[in-house]
């Protein structure tokens, strides 16, 4: 499944800048920023040991590490789905505000793949703990919401309109199962699952960054 | 027969003398009819009229033929005080009825008939809606009573409302006050200068009935500030734990200065972005107390420069960090 586009409009904002910066600052990143070599995953990407050794970039490391990513389909299937989701949860916070809530949800991802993986030398990167975050904050804000999904479990393509709920509550569930094996039987991932539930579920502060009138809409039960 | 008007006013004399007011008063009357600037007459006419008008009209047409009369001006004073005061009753009765139209009908004719009494400026003032009719009412207020500074304060506060018409109706939509905001912009539309201003209303006005039907609740704008301001300082005490490795007792005592900081700084964005009334705006020289748009934009950048601030000692110390690094090698299990 691959959301393709979210097709409600926009309340408050008609173009969403921050998304698109954000979209554009992590293309520009992966053509022109450091190459995945083991040196710079070193340096910029976000390793667990590295961090409780306090050696390194530090939080630098987490917030380069969500804009950097290991290749092209690493870095479309983020984007998609930042795209997809973001724009209205900008719409309800205003640019900047979604810009610090962007960083903070990378930042739980993080702290998660620590409390979780303390000891690991594996560098992290990629900006889906983030975009985790940005889903979960799009299922508070608009759980009536519909999104044009590409499915392709079926022989022919399909691109119904689909609740978001149930996107993404698809994408949360096949999480659950790899991060647990992950955490419990030693497994090896090249996946960041436990780091995509921390991004999730920095949704419980989009609070502090919505707009004053999305958040007196969010406590009347109706549209935000 | 001619009748001569000296020995009608004789006449009119004795019988008021004689207590018959209401002859007196005809005869006095025809007195003025044939010698309109006989002073006597009026003098006399004024002590034997009933209705405040008459009596004031009286009055005045003595000081018109005669200025110096100081008794008469006196009197004209306490007359003039007496019917302003009558009249005042009657309009906050009709307000208070629902008739404010009809009260501010009574306060515009007497402040139009007599413009020296500063309590019925006042009135009009607080009963009127316009913000024009306001500002002119209290222009008078410090013409009569140049030392009342609160009235001089509360016309610097009218004057911005006139050179910013839209500051009132979104200051009583942040009050909830949603009503009242539309007729507010409903009055500036009948204003509007340009068609972006008045496009400008239009959006506002359909948003505001959008949230009226809604029913979406008011939140305080102190909620707001409260609610706004912690995401900067949050940010950073989540960056901190990690640039020290989920250990805060290892962090240096400047990294607790910058969560200050990003206190501060999360609390000055907040108060720049939510519109509220607040004395800090006084301080920078706003009248109206909810903030121009430069002293706004001007706390919004504090605000962000005390946060990035706050987030530039955790970059230097990252980049102290950097210098010493050394690159481990690549785990056997991973080549």
């Amino acid at each position: 499944m691959l959301p393709l586009n979210d097709v409600e409009p926009n309340r408050y904002s008609p173009i969403p800048f921050m998304t698109i910066g954000i979209i554009l600052l992590n293309v520009l990143i992966f053509i022109f920023g450091p190459w995945p070599t083991w040196d710079n995953l070193m340096i910029y990407a976000f390793t667990p040991r590295l961090i409780l050794q306090q050696k390194g970039l530090g939080v630098l490391s987490s917030v380069m590490a969500t804009f950097m990513h290991g290749g092209l389909f690493h870095l479309v299937g983020n984007m998609f789905p930042l795209w997809v989701f973001g724009r209205r949860v900008e719409d309800a916070c205003g640019p900047w505000r979604f810009f610090l809530y962007y960083l903070l949800a990378g930042i739980l991802a993080d702290i998660t793949t620590l409390l979780v993986f303390h000891d690991s030398p594996i560098p992290n990167l990629g900006a889906s703990g983030a975009i985790f975050g940005v889903m979960g904050a799009y299922l508070v804000l608009y759980p009536e919401g519909r999104i044009r999904t590409l499915v392709l479990f079926t022989p022919i393509p399909l691109w119904p309109r689909i609740r978001a709920v149930w996107v993404i509550f698809y994408f949360l569930g096949v999480q659950i199962i790899p991060a647990i094996e992950v955490a419990f039987e030693n497994v090896d991932y090249n996946i960041g699952y436990w780091a995509h539930l921390g991004g999730f579920a920095a949704s419980i502060f989009i609070y502090l960054f919505l707009r004053p009138e999305a958040f007196a809409r969010y406590l009347s039960n109706t549209q935000v | 027969m001619k009748i001569n008007p000296n020995d009608l006013l004789q006449e009119a004399i004795r019988l008021a003398r004689a207590g018959r007011e209401l002859t007196a008063r005809d005869l006095f009357r025809d007195v003025i009819r044939l010698e309109p600037r006989n002073k006597l007459a009026w003098l006399w006419l004024i002590g034997l009229l009933d209705d405040f008008d008459e009596q004031i009209g009286a009055c005045r047409r003595v000081l018109e033929i005669d200025p110096t009369e100081e008794h008469v001006q006196q009197r004209l004073d306490n007359l003039l005080a007496q019917r302003g005061e009558q009249i005042r009753t009657k309009a906050r009765d009709l307000h208070a009825q629902g008739e404010t139209e009809r009260s501010l009908l009574l306060l515009r004719r007497e402040v139009q008939d007599n413009g020296r009494d500063p309590a019925s400026w006042l009135l009009l003032a607080e009963l009127s809606r316009d913000v024009d009719e306001k500002a002119r009412a209290y222009e008078q207020i410090v013409s009569l009573q140049p030392s009342d500074l609160a009235a001089r304060k509360t016309l610097e506060k009218l004057r911005f409302r006139q050179q910013n018409p839209f500051d009132l109706p979104s200051l009583l939509e942040e009050q909830g006050r949603i009503d009242e905001a539309i007729l507010e912009y409903q009055r500036a539309a009948a204003r509007a200068r340009t068609s972006q201003e008045w496009d400008h209303i239009y959006r506002n006005i359909t948003r505001l009935e959008d949230l009226r039907n809604e029913g979406i609740v008011h939140i305080s704008p102190l909620v707001s500030i409260a609610r706004l301001s912690a995401g900067p300082p949050l940010l950073y005490l989540l960056s901190l734990l990690i640039h020290v490795g989920l250990n805060p007792l290892s962090a240096d005592f400047i990294f607790w200065i910058g969560l200050a900081w990003s206190l501060l700084g999360g609390f000055l964005l907040a108060l720049g972005t939510v519109r509220s009334r607040h004395r800090l705006w006084i301080l920078l020289g706003d009248p109206a107390a909810s903030g121009k748009p430069l002293s706004r934009f001007a706390l919004r950048t504090s605000g962000w420069i005390l946060v990035l601030l706050s987030f530039a000692l955790l970059t230097l110390d990252a980049l102290q960090r950097l210098a010493v690094f050394e690159v481990p090698p690549i785990p056997n299990y991973l080549q």
